[in-house]
Formats: structure tokens, C-alpha cells, sequence
């Protein structure tokens, strides 16, 4: 009766620790992405590390759960919806906005370059980068629909209807807030687009 | 060098994006060049995010095309510079999600009996209540309980008492 006890006890050890492994293996593929789109909804990287792994223990916890078959088939949308709900669902309290605001360190790294890039191929990285985190920030100014929107298309290429699957919207929504964020963010998409670097 | 400084002069003002009739989503008419047919900048790049015109122009115009090809190009790669990551970081948060994942699922584990903890909590609350009503049982029949010397005094009682009996009425109606 004891040894049937242990060896239960280890098999479920043993079933835990390679259901573990093959979690995080799927993890370490969606975990990137999942990141920088946390990053980019909430504008702040500690706060997107804390919920990058929110999403991933609902993930798991939603896994042991009665988790439909039909969104497991794509786990890389699924991730991705439960992503953005965790963001809209953190933005929607704010409370963490109290202590969020400080120097951004992307600023100082930026600072640091612009002081050691010289060669005029570092100067078109520089432009690049400068860029880059201009239309980051920008991102701020839009709603938290809009950017999600807007997030999903320009760096996850998501399409439109994938998208309104995605936010559970209809695809005109999807539009609307897609035309609103491109009014803008004219000017970053105009420079990213067609303006040269040096 | 500001990027403020790098805008092409060709982009004077921006055309506003302009909504079109009914529920179309419809950039501003072409702008660019008189004479010309080409998609405005904020047309292309409205096309680029799937809610640009659908007059059917980039199939007919091959400049319009490759600028189309160009952009995408462009934002492809703006993508890949944008996605830098320090891989620490991931094994950082991959660390503290397994170490979250471990310890609630061994607490879990640990307390594998609970799924008896319904079942040993009524069965419990049904030993007790018959252990109970056992108990009033008891003490009621002890409470009750009369001794042989008291119940033939409580007879006698009854035979002496001058109080006559309530069918004496009766066998009074028969009696001579």
C-alpha cells in the first residue's frame, strides 16, 4: 500500500516535470513575441516582464483546464489573445501607472550611441533606431484598442480578420480603430516610410 | 540630426484621411502630381495596413507597386531592428514562471487528499449527529426509567384512591 503510494508519487513527479519541460519549450518559441507585444501595449518594460509571465501561468492554468480544443489548434493566436487581454485588463486598472513614470533606459541607450556612432553606416543605424522609438512612443497617444490594433498589424503582420478574431471585434471595428491609429501616428509612419536616412 | 529635419520637402501637408460614404473607410482622393494617377504617401500606406482604397490602382501601376513592395520591405526590417530582446531577460521570466508553476503545482500534489475533503467532511458531520441523537435517546430513556418499588407504589396509589372510578356510572345502571 506505502509503495504503491511512492511509486504514484513519482510518477506524478515524473508527469510533472516533463509537462513542465514541454511547456517551456513551447514557451521559449511564443515568449519573444508575447514580450515586445506587452512591451508595446504598455509602454513600459518592467510592467511587460510581469505580464509576460502572467500570460504564461494563464496559459499553463487554462492548459490544465477545460481549455477548447478549437483555440488550442492555433496556440499562437490563443497566447496572443490572452496577451492582449492581460495588457487591456492592466491598463484598464492603471494602478501601476503611479510609480511607472521614470526615465526611459532605451533614452540613456539611445544617448549613449548618438555619442559613439560616427561611421555613416552607424549614423543610418542611429536614424533607424531613432525611428523606431519615435513610432514606440507614439504609440502612447493611442487608445488601448487602437494600439492593440495597430500592434497586431504593423509587427505581428496579423491580418485584418485574424486581427477581429483575435480582439473578438468584427473586422469593420477592427478597421475603424486600425484608420483612426494611422491618422495618429502619420508623421512616424511618413518618416519610417519615406524618409531617406543619411 | 533630428528626424524632424530628414522630412522630404514633396511632403508638404498631410492630407487628412478622409472617411468615406457610409461605412467605407476611404484615404483622401490622389494628391500626388497633377495630371498623375499615383496613390498619395497616406494612401499607400493606408493600403499597406489593409484600409487603403480598393480602386483596383495597384494592379494597373507598377510604380505604385513596388512602392507598396518597397515599404513592406521597409517595415519588415524596421520589425526585426525593433525586436531585440535581451535573451537574459526571456530566461529570467521563463525562471520565475517555472518556479511559479513548480511550487503551486507540488502544493497542489501535497494536498492530493483533497479531493476526499467533501467526503470525510460529511461523513464526519453524519457520525456526529447520529452520535448525538444516540445520546437523547438515552438520556431520554434514562430520564424515564422507574424502578420496580416505585411502580407498585404508584399501583397501590391508584387501588386506594376514594375517588371512584369513571365506569362506576355505568355498572351502576346493572347492579340490583
Amino acid at each position: 500500500m506505502m509503495m504503491s503510494a511512492m511509486a504514484d508519487q513519482l510518477e506524478r513527479e515524473i508527469q510533472l516535470g516533463a509537462d513542465l519541460r514541454d511547456f517551456g519549450s513551447w514557451m521559449a518559441t511564443e515568449q519573444k513575441r508575447v514580450f515586445l507585444l506587452c512591451r508595446r501595449m504598455l509602454q513600459d518594460t518592467d510592467e511587460a516582464d510581469s505580464a509576460t509571465q502572467d500570460v504564461f501561468l494563464k496559459a499553463y492554468r487554462a492548459l490544465g483546464g477545460k481549455t477548447c480544443a478549437e483555440e488550442l489548434d492555433n496556440p499562437a493566436k490563443w497566447v496572443t489573445r490572452i496577451a492582449v487581454n492581460t495588457c487591456l485588463d492592466r491598463l484598464r486598472s492603471k494602478s501601476w501607472r503611479i510609480w511607472q513614470r521614470r526615465p526611459d533606459p532605451r533614452d540613456e541607450e539611445l544617448i549613449l550611441e548618438m555619442a559613439r556612432g560616427v561611421s555613416p553606416d552607424a549614423e543610418r543605424q542611429l536614424f533607424s533606431k531613432q525611428i523606431q522609438q519615435r513610432l514606440e512612443k507614439a504609440l502612447a497617444r493611442l487608445s488601448d484598442r487602437q494600439r492593440a490594433v495597430f500592434s497586431l498589424r504593423h509587427y505581428d503582420a496579423m491580418a485584418l480578420e485574424e486581427i477581429a478574431d483575435v480582439l473578438k471585434l468584427d473586422v469593420g471595428t477592427v478597421k475603424a480603430h486600425l484608420f483612426r491609429a494611422l491618422s495618429k501616428l502619420r508623421d512616424e509612419l511618413r518618416d519610417l516610410y519615406f524618409t531617406n536616412a543619411p | 540630426m533630428s528626424i524632424e529635419s530628414k522630412r522630404s520637402g514633396r511632403l508638404d501637408e498631410p492630407a487628412p484621411f478622409q472617411r468615406g460614404e457610409g461605412s467605407q473607410l476611404e484615404p483622401a482622393p490622389f494628391q500626388r502630381g497633377e495630371g498623375s494617377k499615383h496613390w498619395t504617401d497616406d494612401q499607400l500606406i493606408a493600403h499597406l495596413y489593409g484600409v487603403g482604397p480598393q480602386d483596383g490602382h495597384l494592379e494597373c501601376c507598377a510604380e505604385c507597386r513596388s512602392r507598396v513592395s518597397a515599404m513592406e520591405i521597409r517595415r519588415q526590417s524596421a520589425v526585426a531592428e525593433s525586436a531585440e530582446v535581451a535573451p537574459e531577460r526571456l530566461a529570467a521570466q521563463r525562471r520565475r514562471v517555472r518556479a511559479v508553476l513548480a511550487r503551486s503545482l507540488h502544493w497542489w500534489q501535497a494536498a492530493s487528499l483533497r479531493r476526499w475533503v467533501p467526503a470525510g467532511t460529511a461523513a464526519i458531520a453524519l457520525g456526529g449527529s447520529l452520535f448525538y441523537y444516540n445520546e437523547q435517546q438515552q438520556r431520554h430513556v434514562r430520564d424515564n426509567a422507574i424502578s420496580d418499588a416505585q411502580l407498585a407504589q404508584d399501583v397501590s396509589l391508584l387501588a386506594e384512591t376514594p375517588e371512584a372510578p369513571p365506569t362506576a356510572p355505568l355498572q351502576a345502571l346493572f347492579v340490583q
